[in-house]
């Protein structure tokens, strides 16, 4: 009785997020489902292949439009797939497929730990090299995939079964790929893309989220690359080299980053642009093989140079009426430094700093410029260590002092960012499968951080990047408060406001410390300073000054 | 609106009457797929179709009635790059439209032919001679006409042995290259001695330098590279750089004018390489083959080697392979007034009914024992001088051979 309610919850939940995206997106498939019926068999068979295509594309897609990785190694997480399929190939149709996927994970994560540190560019290069020795590997060690002569591997479904099998690949890729990025992890991982630095004084666990984003995305390239494998009857190195790389990279692009549906669209440009390129291969008697990657690289090198962000744009999920649910704060913890010291060659950042900070208090750091004070928040948040001293504390959060909000999640995507580790129900496998505790879960927390926008009349459904800067530095205050920390690391909140905007950081200051949270604040204006400070501690040159309270 | 109506009714009129005209004229089409590396190999793509297309024109312009209707053969070509897969992909298209045979070049064919046999399109090889691709038991609608590896290989043993070189085997990893392989280990192991090396090298290896160096250090007195033309070309200016005059020999990849093209700057490198084949000429002499050329030649022209002799003449290649694709055409042709049907299925069994003359005079046939339109025997050797070719007289075979006009 229960599953039917959760059954009957859910399908109303999807009838009231119903759109005309949703419409056109279902009857595609629907329509597409009915292909087998038209089509004769080897153009269905090139369907299901352009189909597996997508599926890749659609995980590769996640981890470029989410979490900001351009991997240029997914072709070779293909490979890992069709070598693990051909070896499998016979025993049934889905095992390959399952063992393929987790064995292309497995590789995508052994690559993103090595690389995950790396700044884009470094991460598209490393990927791009993996790409070629994955290629070299198949080309030139027969057991993979028998060297050039290929592997055959036994008759499996027919084309037709194969292509609604790619199909449906595709549309569970995309669901996933729609349910993850709105889930916590998506909306942390995209704020770590948008300003890294940010996410990680939020307290965000920038690398873990990236190796998970690289090791999801690769699942659905594996299990298609099982899958294309059964599909052509032969494992052939020859179809994993750098181009097919570079080929669903250009899917990514063209089709859009950022969208479930982006790669999908993006492979039915690129087979419009196969059959240019045959027609006008055909004229010019060029081989189409070759026209195919000229063509593709143009369209790439037009994408990137226009600066376009692809076919398919990301819809805006709209709010599900629901209770406000507060999160579970964690008990009130002070905050202790103890002879913190920091030397950088012959400055001396902090020097025997020693403080206190209670929760429901606010203390001032006051100090000239150079007189440590950045740099005491950044020991105390643990974003640099020590050379002396030790700081206790039951759990901080930190902004920043540039303006630095995540561009482009809206004002409510980063208080449920910021909240997602006091989550109980909003782990990754819940979120794929949105179980019903998740999406209630969803629905509250979405619920309370309308409601505490609301109290600070923050648009909910902006861009972060829209937004005055005044606005965005009480948003990411209210981001630090939404993490739970009790103790919150305020670096220079009101620098460049007008006096009307520092009286309303002023406020939101105020309103935390009577929430109970703890808060140290790093602050110039001596007016806020007044209306705000429990506490003030002077610093000059890495040292206390005074205190005064 | 009524007056354009009769209008259109009118245009559609002429467009049927066109239409009914044309295929009244040459008769139904009948579709030939040649399935070949054109972008990978452009020579080997180019002479397989073109020996499809000579047999074609010929075959229509005599009339083809299958069971009493007009038909005419329609070639199509697909590009497989030498890639398994697309070779597959082109076989299930070939397939799909309707193909009456498919004329490959042997990519792929251990997983196209599964996909051909569906419908029991028959499948010809005319260059690869792998010992597993063609097995009537197994794969019935594979053919070939082609010089088989086992063949090639037990020649060149059968040659080289009583020599008593000492030989050092190269061989690429392609599947080329590794049927060769595979092939000479049998071949050789009857007098296993005389192989004091082997290595497998990389096919698209631009420097063989450190393998020409080992073969050297185990005292090779002759080299035996088979593999793409290009792994020969690098072997022999390997060789020839550390100038070490070894003798090489090759499997028919040594004639491919890539070889030639690819050491033009250096002719005299080309000198006394030594190459097997199958035998153009017949036992009636150089006569059929000849004609067989110069109808090639008059259709698409003469094909030029790109290299010169040293007395200024051009060098031309003579359409070995295109010889092939050809007569396979032309039993096809045979097997479908035979079949008096187009199913494909009868087609291929007719094939192993069916006998024509092939382009150098010999008969060409299967049975349902055999698929191999070119017996080992067949196999001859001929030997570079001045970027053209003659056979060898050191074999018993080669020695009665006619050498064929190469220059222009």
């Amino acid at each position: 009785m229960t599953t039917l309610a959760e059954l009957a919850g859910a399908a109303r939940e999807v009838q009231a997020a119903w759109n005309l995206r949703t419409t056109v997106a279902v009857a595609a498939f629907a329509v597409a489902a009915l292909a087998p019926l038209v089509f004769a068999t080897d153009r269905v068979a090139d369907l299901a292949t352009g189909l597996y295509l997508a599926a890749a594309a659609t995980g590769l897609a996640f981890g470029v439009g989410v979490g900001g990785l351009p991997s240029l190694a997914q072709g070779a997480f293909v490979a890992v797939g069709a070598v693990t399929g051909t070896h499998l190939a016979g025993t049934s149709t889905l095992l390959p497929a399952i063992a393929g996927a987790l064995a292309a994970a497995a590789a995508a994560l052994a690559v993103a730990l090595v690389c995950v540190r790396l700044p884009a560019a470094g991460f598209a290069a490393a990927t791009w090299i993996v790409a070629w020795l994955v290629s070299l590997g198949l080309t030139s060690l027969g057991w993979f995939l028998g060297g050039t002569e290929g592997r055959v591997v036994p008759e499996g479904l027919s084309p037709a079964g194969h292509y609604e099998l790619a199909l449906a690949l595709t549309a569970l890729a995309a669901l996933a790929f729609a349910s993850l990025r709105r889930s916590p992890f998506g909306l942390r991982l995209a704020a770590a893309r948008d300003r890294e630095a940010a996410a990680a004084a939020l307290g965000f666990p920038v690398r873990r989220l990236r190796v998970t984003a690289a090791t999801l995305g690769a699942l659905p390239a594996g299990a298609a690359g099982a899958l294309a494998v059964q599909l052509a009857g032969i494992g052939d190195p020859a179809q994993y080299g750098p181009y097919l790389s570079f080929k669903l990279f250009a899917i990514v692009l063209i089709g859009g980053a950022a969208a479930p549906l982006g790669a999908a669209a993006g492979t039915i440009v690129l087979a419009l642009l196969s059959v240019a390129a045959d027609a006008i291969g055909s004229l010019e008697n060029v081989a189409s093989s070759r026209s195919h990657a000229l063509l593709a690289a143009v369209l790439l090198l037009a994408v990137v140079s226009l600066g376009w962000n692809g076919l398919v744009r990301p819809g805006r999920q709209r709010g599900r009426p629901a209770a406000p649910l507060r999160l579970s704060e964690p008990p009130p913890a002070p905050l202790t430094a103890e002879a913190l010291g920091k030397r950088y060659g012959e400055v001396v950042a902090a020097d025997a700093v020693s403080f206190a900070v209670e929760p429901g208090t606010v203390t001032v750091l006051v100090g000239p410029n150079g007189s440590g004070k950045t740099s005491i928040l950044r020991l105390l948040a643990g974003a640099v260590p020590p050379d002396a001293g030790r700081v206790q504390h039951g759990g901080v959060a930190r902004t920043l002092q540039a303006t630095a909000t995540f561009g482009s999640l809206t004002a409510v995507e980063h208080l449920l960012a910021a909240g997602a580790a006091r989550r109980r129900h909003g782990g990754l496998l819940r979120s794929l499968l949105q179980t019903p505790k998740a999406r209630a879960e969803d629905a509250g927390a979405a619920a309370h951080a309308r409601a505490v926008l609301a109290r600070w009349e923050l648009p909910a459904d902006v861009p972060a990047a829209e937004l005055p800067v005044a606005a965005q530095r009480v948003l990411m205050l209210l981001a630090a408060a939404a993490t739970g920390a009790p103790i919150l690391l305020v670096d220079e909140p009101t620098a460049g406001a007008s006096p009307r905007e520092a009286a309303r950081a002023a406020d939101v200051i105020r309103a935390l410390r009577d929430a109970g949270h703890g808060l140290l604040v790093v602050e110039h204006n001596l007016d806020v300073v007044r209306t705000i400070a429990d506490r003030v501690i002077a610093l000059d040159a890495g040292r206390i000054v005074d205190t005064s309270a | 609106m009524r007056r354009l109506l009769p209008a259109l009714a009118l245009v559609a009129v002429c467009a049927t009457a066109c239409g009914s005209h044309h295929e009244t004229s040459r008769g139904k089409p009948l579709l030939v797929v040649v399935n070949a590396p054109f972008s990978k190999t452009p020579y080997l793509g180019r002479t397989i179709a073109n020996g499809v297309r000579l047999a074609v024109t010929q075959v229509d312009a005599s009339g083809l009635r299958v069971g009493g209707e007009q038909y005419h053969l329609r070639v199509r070509t697909m590009d497989d790059a030498l890639s398994p897969a697309r070779a597959v992909a082109n076989v299930r298209k070939a397939v799909a439209d309707g193909a009456v045979a498919i004329v490959d070049d042997g990519t792929g064919v251990d997983a196209s032919w599964r996909v051909a046999a569906t419908r029991g399109v028959p499948i010809c090889i005319v260059f690869d001679g792998g010992s597993s691709l063609v097995d009537p038991a197994t794969r019935p609608n594979v053919f070939r006409i082609a010089p088989t590896d086992h063949g090639i290989a037990f020649r060149l043993a059968e040659y080289l042995v009583p020599k008593g070189l000492r030989i050092a085997i190269l061989h690429d990893d392609s599947d080329y290259g590794q049927n060769g392989w595979d092939e000479l280990r049998k071949a050789f192991s009857a007098d296993p001695r005389s192989v004091v090396s082997e290595q497998t090298v990389p096919a698209d290896a631009l420097d063989l330098a450190p393998q020409i160096l080992r073969a050297r250090r185990a005292r090779a007195t002759a080299l035996l590279v088979w593999g793409r033309p290009a792994t020969i070309a690098a072997a022999i200016t390997a060789a020839r750089t550390a100038r070490w005059q070894v003798p090489f020999f090759t499997p028919p990849t040594g004639a491919d004018p890539f070889v030639r093209q690819q050491l033009a700057d250096h002719p005299a490198w080309v000198d006394g390489l030594t190459f097997a084949a199958g035998r153009l000429t017949a036992e009636v002499g150089p006569r059929p083959f000849e004609s067989f050329a110069q109808q090639y030649e008059h259709s698409f022209g003469v094909d030029k080697v790109g290299v010169k002799t040293r007395a200024g003449a051009e060098v031309t290649q003579p359409p070995e392979t295109a010889m092939y694709a050809y007569d396979f055409t032309n039993l096809l042709a045979a097997a479908l007034r035979s079949a008096a049907s187009t199913d494909p299925g009868k087609v291929r069994q007719a094939l192993e009914q069916v006998t024509v003359e092939g382009a150098n005079g010999d008969d060409r046939s299967f049975n349902h024992v055999s698929h191999e339109g070119v017996v080992d025997d067949d196999i001859y050797f001929a030997r570079f001088h001045d970027m053209t070719y003659a056979p060898v007289k050191d074999d018993p075979l080669s020695a009665t051979l006619p050498t064929l006009a190469q220059t222009r």
